[in-house]
């Protein structure tokens, strides 16, 4: 079995832990049209956050509740991790993976076209939050002697 | 009258399981569900994430409705359950600097970069009771006591990242930076090996970030208040979600699995010139979700054990961290509810026997007098 090659367009890929349920249903219809066998998972597991201080010591900071699944594309192989229990969303990315490196050029643009229509909406909502969150910045005035 | 060791009670405890099952569904009120208090009560569940040390949101809240609101029994539920799943790996250390921030304040300096940002908060509310809050939010009005409002707008997006305050100090060769420990290559996990003192900074950050709440906030408030010496300016305090990187299994390339919700406190302690002239000292704090008080306390904290004269409870690194973790601190105070029966039987006995030797030399020294 072929190790997936470096994975292009990670960014992409990365969309999908954020996207609604609701888009991680279609995407999972798009790849059903494919071959796609679950190799493990999706199983429920912990990992242990590490942070680094202001000065680059690290620490680990506790555990994240993640789901992970291993899935196959004919002869390739994708690997999903997401936050929380949400195994629908870990074998979603597995086989967006496992597709994406696959050699066939016309399903990987549709799956392309669907990630870049969904990151947009990510960003559009990312950048509304922003924007909210930006109202809050505050302006100093400074005050004249009487 | 004697006292014997006894078993049974089986009934009885089911019984008392089944009441306060009873009790918490009781009245005519709708069920909570999971959604509304992840929702609703975010900064509840945000706090019985960092000292159950799990971040999972849904998972909280399920914890948070079976022990009807009690922290402690649904972060002890919490971390329960994280010892029924298996550890995946590590996550490669991050800092702060690609956080996605939601909130940023510094009270070092008026004119910080990037701005100030005060994002969600309730710092600047009166605390009256605001009887218009079970309302819809526009019935309530766009008021700053509880409900949304209008969205504001400011016209300038936030920069993706935020430089750190501490730069600004750190280029001017300001501040200390903490060495590591020649004997710590590397963090130390506390949930694989046992916290044995002196302890690294790694362990001791670790164990603050799983503390209780109130317990690094009595700690802390005993060193502001005079029994320690460290007079905190707040350099940066941040809340935002910072990115949850691993190594891909097959590339071992950085993948990122999500973000996770984080606070993070860095404060400014009195200067010292023990080394290399006069320079600031910092103290650092970070958890899981949106708790202000546990960050900041984390931080002075941090700082005050790096004095490590343990002149005050507060700089003693085995009387802080072995008393801050509120779960263990919980099961050993309810412990005390078990039956101690066979304990008590023999401090009574002794009691008994203490009497009347007692009253005999009392007696003896009254046929003296």
């Amino acid at each position: 079995m072929k190790e997936t090659p470096g994975i292009p367009e990670t960014s992409l890929l990365e969309c999908i832990a954020y996207i609604p349920d609701r888009s991680v249903g279609k995407l999972l219809d798009l790849l059903a049209s494919k071959e796609i066998v679950i190799e493990r998972g999706p199983l429920t597991g912990l990992v242990m956050m590490s942070a680094m201080d202001s000065f680059e010591t690290d620490f680990h900071l506790g555990e994240v509740l993640v789901t992970e699944a291993e899935v196959r594309c004919g002869e390739y192989r994708g690997y999903g991790m997401v936050i929380g229990e949400d195994p629908d969303r870990a074998v979603a990315r597995a086989a967006a993976e496992a597709v994406w490196a696959a050699p066939n050029h016309l399903f990987r643009k549709r799956l392309n076209r669907f990630l870049r229509t969904e990151a947009g909406k990510l960003g559009k909502r990312r950048e509304k939050e922003s924007e909210r969150i930006a109202g809050t910045r505050v302006r100093f005035e400074t005050m004249k002697r009487t | 009258m004697g006292y014997v060791a006894v078993k049974g009670g089986v009934e009885a405890i089911e019984n008392a399981c089944r009441a306060f099952v009873r009790e918490r569904t009781k009245g005519t009120s709708t069920p909570l569900a999971v959604e509304q208090i992840r929702d609703r009560l975010f900064l509840l569940v945000d706090r019985v994430m960092g000292e159950g040390s799990l971040y999972a949101p849904d998972l909280a809240a399920m914890a948070i409705r079976q022990a009807a609101g009690d922290t402690l029994e649904a972060s002890f539920l919490l971390r329960a359950y994280r010892t029924t799943r298996p550890r995946l790996g590590y996550s490669i250390p991050r800092s702060s600097a690609g956080m996605r921030v939601i909130r940023r304040i510094s009270a070092a300096f008026k004119e910080v970069p990037g701005g100030q940002i005060l994002g969600s908060t309730n710092d600047y509310t009166l605390r009256l009771l605001h009887f218009d809050l079970d309302k819809p939010s526009k019935a309530a009005g766009p008021d700053f006591s509880g409900e949304t409002g209008d969205d504001p707008r400011d016209g300038e997006p936030l920069p993706g990242t935020f430089p750190r305050v501490i730069d600004i100090l750190r280029r001017e060769n300001l501040i200390v930076t903490p060495k590591r420990r020649e004997d710590e290559p590397e963090a130390m996990d506390i949930t694989r090996e046992s916290l044995l003192f002196p302890a690294p900074r790694s362990a001791a950050l670790q164990t603050m970030a799983r503390g209780e709440t109130g317990g690094l906030l009595l700690m802390a408030y005993s060193n502001m208040r005079g029994y320690g010496n460290i007079h905190p300016t707040i350099g940066e305090l941040r809340v935002g979600y910072m990115p949850l990187c691993i190594r891909h299994p097959s590339s071992g390339e950085p993948y990122t699995a999500g973000e996770v919700k984080v606070t993070e406190a860095e404060i400014l302690a009195k200067f010292t010139d023990e080394t290399e002239g006069p320079r600031f000292t910092v103290g650092y704090g970070m958890c899981f979700g949106h708790n202000e008080v546990k960050a900041i306390s984390m931080a002075i904290l941090d700082r005050s054990l790096q004095t490590g004269t343990n002149a005050t409870p507060s700089e003693d690194a085995e009387f802080v961290l072995s008393h801050i973790d509120g779960i263990e601190s919980m099961g050993f105070c309810n412990h005390w509810k078990l039956p101690h029966y066979v304990d008590f039987q023999s401090d009574l006995d002794r009691l008994r026997r203490a009497k009347e030797i007692h009253e005999s030399q009392g007696m003896d020294g009254k046929k003296k007098a």
